[in-house]
């Protein structure tokens, strides 16, 4: 064998044909085994950038949709709603009867026969109307102008202020123009925000709200605000007869503009339905003073342990790895019947300080401050140290790397704590990042299976953490290593 | 006068020690110990009720354990989470098998670690719903690469024959390149280089090099992940079954930790939840002391 090797090696230097298959083969493994690690990672970030329509589409691509411009193409209406703070809702237009009478220039018409045929790219696709058997069409042409408008007065017994929502149906071609609309009740106008993007596809539902706080999950897709000013009560015994306005304005955008909305739709989305920013401040929060919390409790604890005699030491050391097995299962039922006894079921008290000590944390250290050396320690001793300030001055200064991979463990621990914020919270202001990503995302979720907002949301979560953990990794590494091999 | 100097000298440095320990102590006496007792004592009764308070409780001696090990569904999903837990000795595998492969002097071993490791630190309930999209029937990742080769996969999370195996394939993938495989490349740099070269010169291949060398250097931390394996394995099986699967369909994935979370967070049986896990407690002590005893003595320290 060795002989073997020998000719080999006089053949190609210095180099072994053995441990050139071998080095290939775990190249090979390697690769191979890194790409299906990052398979599902990019798995999500497509996904995320995804619209509705790829996802619902079985099946799923990965190919990221690229919005085009159409200048020339046909925009369609259905079904103008508007819903007053007690549920009642009046058809502003639903295009049944009437065919001619738009007023602004230039409007299209909805075909009589109720279809309306879209050409695009050469491709004639019938489109059928979203309610009933009408709908507006209305041809645009912006190398002409860049923007079109709409508009209808009609009369209604509803009071402005008594508006919730204006709701109606847009035909998305995925060929991102803006929308926009203004709602003119007398002299005052209510007009949206910020305009929206038309980058779906399909017949949508979009919502117009009167009031922020009536927020509509998703759906809720631009706000409508007073430009003369706070809304203002008027008698109710006012009968109103002031001539209302709806207004519809659609602008072309830059196609950058486009591309970038495009790829920031969903994660939009899921920031205007999910409170992501509390879920962070709530996680930094708890993570941080957690973990600091275990760091100086365990290095203090472990200090004693390691360093001190004391009467009743090992004995109390031996009943915390006594506990170290029995099940989180076990102790958790009762803290979660003291969080409510102390009444701090449903606060971030319960979140907090049943995290602030760990008999892991404290055996960790433990070990590391065993094996430091004793001279220092000795030398202070004689030059009248306290036992704080040795343990102040030299004992931390010197276990740094302990303490920080300790830091980094219990972060990553109350980081991805799911179980015990489940039990012990309810309403939504003291949810974790976990739990909040779980209900909009996990069985039975907000999101339901638009996978698309799910995956932005994830991603949103991710980033971050993968960002630090990674930073940390070599801490975190150690500390496996360090406590995995002397256990 | 100087003796009384010394003695108090003395209480105070006990007094200094035990104020190092107090704040550690109390936490673990209140949040730990006490606990531990409460729940033992919790699993004798019944105690029902939304309301948390000491007037529904009612003593029921070993009822509670009766009824458990008399209940089908327990045995069931004891049953599941041991079929899960036979994830662990592949999942050793696995690490064994990557970090000999990342041990090899590659030049751009980095970038591999950094790679494989990175589903260990993408965790959480994000990296879940990720592969709730990759397991979904409709439009998932998985069944649109087998419909590239023509296969009509299932929804995976949903089909009682399948569900398990999705589980530990998920758990497979986030572990594979993670903390085991860490501890493994730590175990096997441990080694020392001249074993190696005395095998060579006895004209050892790889295959003795790795069965009579390295395989027993590194025997205590595959006994190490063994023990911890099995430990974290009963109490397993919780937020991704929880996130994932909601213990379905037809308690096919419902494993220990998830039943004791729905009796004692869902219905308030908390006597019966204790008595569940203290269950499993004696599991896993059982398995722990038997590993040790059988395991133990064909480890080389």
């Amino acid at each position: 064998m060795a002989k073997k090797e020998n000719v080999f090696s006089k053949i190609l230097g210095r180099v072994s044909i053995r441990r050139i298959l071998g080095n290939s083969f775990a190249r090979a493994f390697l690769i191979l085994g890194g790409i299906t690690m990052l398979l599902p990672l990019g798995w999500m970030v497509t996904t995320a950038l995804k619209d509705e329509w790829t996802i619902q589409n079985y099946p799923g691509k990965w190919k990221i949709s690229i919005p085009q411009i159409a200048v020339k193409d046909t925009l369609l209406l259905d079904y103008i709603l508007v819903m007053n703070d007690e549920l009642e809702e009046w058809v502003l237009e639903d295009f049944e009867e009437k065919i001619t009478p738009w007023q602004g220039e230039g409007v299209g018409l909805s075909s009589s026969t109720g279809h309306t045929f879209l050409e695009r790219q050469g491709q004639q696709k019938e489109v059928l109307p979203k309610v009933g058997k009408r709908m507006l069409a209305i041809d645009y042409d912006f190398t002409q102008n860049s923007q079109r408008s709409w508009r209808r007065s009609f009369k209604t017994p509803l009071r402005i202020e008594n508006a919730l929502n204006i709701s109606f149906w847009v035909y998305g071609n995925d060929c991102g123009y803006e929308l926009s609309l203004e709602f003119i009740d007398g002299d005052r106008i209510f007009s949206t925000e910020e305009p929206l993007l038309v980058n779906f596809r399909g017949w949508r539902k979009l919502y117009a709200v009167f009031r922020p706080e009536d927020r509509y999950g998703e759906r809720v897709l631009f706000i409508a605000r007073d430009k003369s000013g706070p809304i203002a009560f008027k008698p109710t015994d006012d009968i109103h007869i002031s001539p209302q306005e709806i207004k519809f304005s659609f602008t072309r955008i830059s196609y950058p503009k486009v591309l970038w909305n495009k790829a920031l739709n969903n994660f939009r989305m899921v920031l205007r339905s999910i409170p992501f920013s509390r879920y962070y401040a709530n996680t930094l929060l708890i993570a941080f003073v957690v973990t600091l919390g275990q760091v100086m409790t365990s290095a203090f604890a472990a200090y004693a342990f390691a360093r001190l005699e004391f009467p009743g030491r090992d004995k109390i050391f031996y009943g915390y790895l006594a506990t170290m097995m029995i099940p989180g299962a076990v102790t958790m039922i009762p803290r979660f019947i003291m969080v409510k006894w102390f009444g701090w079921f449903d606060t971030l008290y319960a979140l907090i300080i049943p995290g602030l000590s760990t008999t892991y944390g404290t055996f960790l250290l433990r070990q590391f401050f065993k094996a430091l050396p004793k001279d220092l320690e000795d030398a202070a001793k004689i030059d009248g140290c306290s036992l704080f300030g040795i343990f102040w001055r030299i004992i931390l200064p010197l276990s740094k790397p302990a303490l920080i991979t300790l830091a980094v463990i219990s972060f990553m621990g109350s980081w991805q704590m799911f179980l015990w914020p489940l039990i012990v919270t309810k309403s939504q202001e003291y949810w974790t990042l976990q739990i909040g990503l779980a209900y909009m995302g996990g069985r039975g979720g907000e999101m339901g299976s638009q996978y698309n907002l799910i995956m932005a949301g994830a991603l949103l979560v991710l980033i971050p953490q993968v960002i630090i953990f990674m930073a940390a990794q070599k801490f975190f590494q150690r500390g496996i290593v360090l406590s995995g091999l002397k256990e | 006068m100087a003796k009384k100097d010394v003695k108090r000298k003395k209480v105070f440095k006990y007094l200094g020690c035990y104020l190092f320990l107090l704040p550690n102590a109390a936490m673990f006496v209140t949040f730990i110990l006490f606990p531990v007792i409460f729940s033992l004592i919790l699993s004798f009764f019944r105690w029902k009720g939304i309301e948390i308070s000491l007037s529904a409780f009612r003593f029921v001696g070993l009822n509670n354990f009766g009824q458990l090990i008399s209940n089908r569904y327990f045995w069931q999903y004891f049953g599941n989470t041991c079929f899960l837990m036979l994830s662990i000795p592949v999942m050793i595998g696995i690490h064994l098998v990557v970090a000999l492969l990342m041990n090899r002097a590659l030049k751009e071993v980095l970038v591999y670690r950094a790679i494989w490791f990175l589903p260990s630190v993408a965790a959480g309930v994000a990296m879940l719903l990720v592969w709730a999209w990759i397991y979904q029937g409709k439009g998932g990742l998985l069944n649109n690469m087998l419909g590239l080769v023509g296969i009509q996969g299932p929804d995976w999370l949903g089909s009682v024959r399948w569900a398990k195996p999705a589980l530990m394939t998920m758990t497979w993938w986030s572990t594979a390149g993670g903390m085991g495989m860490i501890l493994y490349l730590a175990a096997l740099q441990g080694v020392p280089q001249h074993y190696y070269d005395a095998a060579a010169i006895d004209g050892a291949g790889w295959w003795g090099k790795f069965r009579h060398i390295t395989w027993p250097m590194i025997s205590p931390t595959t006994f190490f992940m063994l023990i911890t394996g099995v430990i974290r394995g009963f109490q397993a099986g919780f937020t991704n079954v929880y996130v994932l699967t909601g213990g379905g369909p037809a308690g096919a994935t419902t494993t220990v930790s998830f039943y004791i979370y729905n009796n004692a967070y869902r219905d308030y049986k908390l006597g019966y939840a204790s008595a569940i896990a203290w269950f499993l407690f004696i599991f896993v002590a059982g398995a722990t002391i038997i590993n040790w005893k059988y395991l133990s003595r064909k480890v080389h320290y």
